[in-house]
């Protein structure tokens, strides 16, 4: 296949995360979607955000029968997931019209944050045990916000990413459009940024010593003669999907899926990938060893 | 799949509580398991005594006949599958701490008393103090699930500490006394003096009874809690909850203000 040799022979550079996945209900699913997208919002990069954060999908067979959101979190430690679930629980889902929130990752190792989120009930608040697990009841104004008390986690994957190079601005956007598509129905994976897109990349430090990250300027179209440009001289523009993802697997299963489905607009000059030279991050995932895999969704 | 038939009626009580998975799935033979101890009335006697027993010995044991008067099956049974076809005398599952126990027919009392976990469903109706603790004792059950589809006598979950009881139908008097936290249902009508001395824990009722006058009207409101409950008792149990559960607001009385008034009766509203 021609557009294939579009794909540079590069590696994405991903990183070790922690992962958790939450279950948003509701009382109908515009009502979950509001409390998932409060969730997840400001949750692109945990450069400013403290995590990354994105909706998975639809979640089926909720524990309480309602319209239900799966939305997977993502941060460096385990005590930022902590801390970052809390707050997000507390400030968007407890006070989301009729939402309610439940654990969806089983794993050995489980965050509990229930059990602190319970106070707000003031000494009011209940738990039941219903098939193995422990549920809060906090009473509220609206009646009780009923959620979870553990939350499971694991290491995950997160970085994973791409970049679209192409002719005009238009190709590109409309290539990542259909890249962040086809990756919809891959379990396990999100991709933070705003529509699964990020129009400004960035490399590690800056000119400014106060500045941990800066503008990619390699990759910046009308830089070309200022920095040591990787791009192709008719490069107009550049965006850039980051995944994260519970597995590796999935994540290459994803990214596998986007590059495929962004060589098939016309414009796009090529398919590369950001990374550190390998010295940053554990993963080093190949984008020629990605077209090989096999898709499960 | 391990199989054991009552060869004939049994004329005085017979003590089983070696009839538990656990046990009986580490027994090398059938030959084995027809060479393990009971008490018939007043003499010793051997389980090939009463039992035809055939099969491969596994976790899986199905007993056939009328055991209404064998007592103590699944005693303190800690995983594995019993299933019964025919009425159970008293005991059953007692002190179980895992497994589970699904019995056609009719259970005699003090079934699931001082159990901590594990399941026992029931189809048909139950005797007295099911999942009560016995008289002295501060705490009764504490953990698993009991699924009664039929109705069950007097002092239901007495001083219950954890776990759910779900009964179908009618529970006698003193339902849900003393009991100090967990979760009972009662989708029929209740006896008199439901809940006395409750400190915390749920009942949960479809319809309102006659209330001690130490438990307060405390409002409405829609528990999402048993929502999750409900879902539940149809994926575990195959139960159609009734549409008017589900979709039905709650009044709640607290109480039982005698003692640490924590408690609450939910009674649905339709």
């Amino acid at each position: 296949m021609a557009a294939l040799s579009k794909v540079d022979d590069t590696f994405a550079e991903a990183f070790k995360m922690y992962g958790a996945r939450i279950i948003i209900t509701a009382i109908n699913e515009k009502w979950a979607t509001k409390a998932a997208n409060c969730v997840t919002g400001f949750a692109t990069s945990v450069i400013g955000c403290g995590c990354e954060a994105g909706i998975e999908g639809i979640a089926e067979d909720t524990p309480d029968g309602r319209s239900g959101i799966s939305v997977l979190l993502f941060t460096m430690s385990k005590k930022a997931l902590s801390e970052q679930l809390l707050n997000r629980i507390g400030q968007c889902i407890l006070t989301c019209p009729t939402a309610a929130c439940y654990n969806g990752l089983d794993s050995d190792e489980v965050l509990e944050i229930g059990k602190k989120l319970r106070y707000f009930g003031d000494g009011f608040q209940m738990s039941k045990v219903i098939g193995g697990k422990r549920f809060w009841r906090i009473p509220i104004m609206e009646g009780e916000f009923l959620m979870e008390e553990s939350y499971g986690i694991k290491e995950a994957v997160g970085g994973g990413n791409i970049l679209i190079l192409g002719n005009s601005v238009e190709s590109v956007l409309e290539a990542s459009e259909r890249a962040v598509s086809s990756t919809k129905n891959v379990k396990d994976v999100i991709l933070p940024f705003p529509g699964g897109i990020v129009k400004s990349g960035s490399k590690v430090g800056s000119k400014y010593k106060f500045l941990h990250a800066s503008t990619n300027t390699s990759l910046v179209p009308h830089l070309q003669a200022h920095a040591s440009s990787v791009l192709p001289s008719n490069t107009v523009s550049v965006q850039e999907l980051v995944f994260d993802s519970l597995s590796l697997e999935a994540i290459k299963e994803a990214m596998k899926k986007a590059i495929l489905s962004a060589l098939e607009i016309e414009g796009v000059i090529k398919i590369t990938a950001g990374n550190y030279g390998g010295n940053l991050g554990k993963f080093n995932i190949y984008l020629k060893d990605v077209l090989e895999v096999d898709e499960h969704a | 799949m391990l199989k054991l038939v009552l060869k004939e009626k049994l004329a005085v009580p017979l003590e089983l509580s070696v009839l538990r998975a656990d046990i009986l799935s580490n027994c090398s033979s059938a030959c084995k398991i027809s060479e393990l101890p009971a008490y018939y009335g007043n003499s010793n006697a051997e389980i090939g005594d009463f039992f035809d027993v055939t099969g491969d010995v596994d976790s899986n044991i199905v007993i056939e006949g009328d055991l209404s008067k064998a007592k103590r099956i699944g005693e303190g049974m800690e995983y594995g599958n019993i299933t019964i076809y025919g009425n159970v005398g008293m005991h059953l599952g007692e002190k179980m701490k895992g497994g589970k126990i699904i019995v056609n027919g009719n259970v005699s009392d003090w079934m699931g008393s001082n159990m901590s976990g594990g399941i026992i469903v029931v189809n048909g109706n139950v005797g007295n103090f099911a999942c009560s603790s016995y008289w002295g004792e501060k705490e009764g059950v504490n953990g698993g699930v009991i699924f009664i589809d039929g109705s069950v006598g007097d002092d239901l979950g007495r001083r219950m500490r954890r776990g759910t009881i779900f009964v179908t139908e009618n529970s006698g008097d003193f339902t849900g006394g003393e009991v100090i936290a967990g979760t009972i249902f009662i989708l029929g009508s209740v006896g008199k003096s439901l809940g006395a001395g409750m400190k915390r824990g749920s009942i949960i009722l479809s319809k309102l009874p006659e209330l001690l006058p130490s438990f307060y009207y405390s409002g409405k409101f829609k528990p999402l809690f048993l929502s999750v409950y409900f879902e539940y008792f149809e994926r575990e149990f195959s139960f159609k909850v009734p549409k008017k559960l589900k979709k039905a607001v709650f009044e709640r009385y607290m109480g039982d203000f005698l003692a640490v008034g924590k408690g609450e009766i939910l009674v649905c509203l339709t």
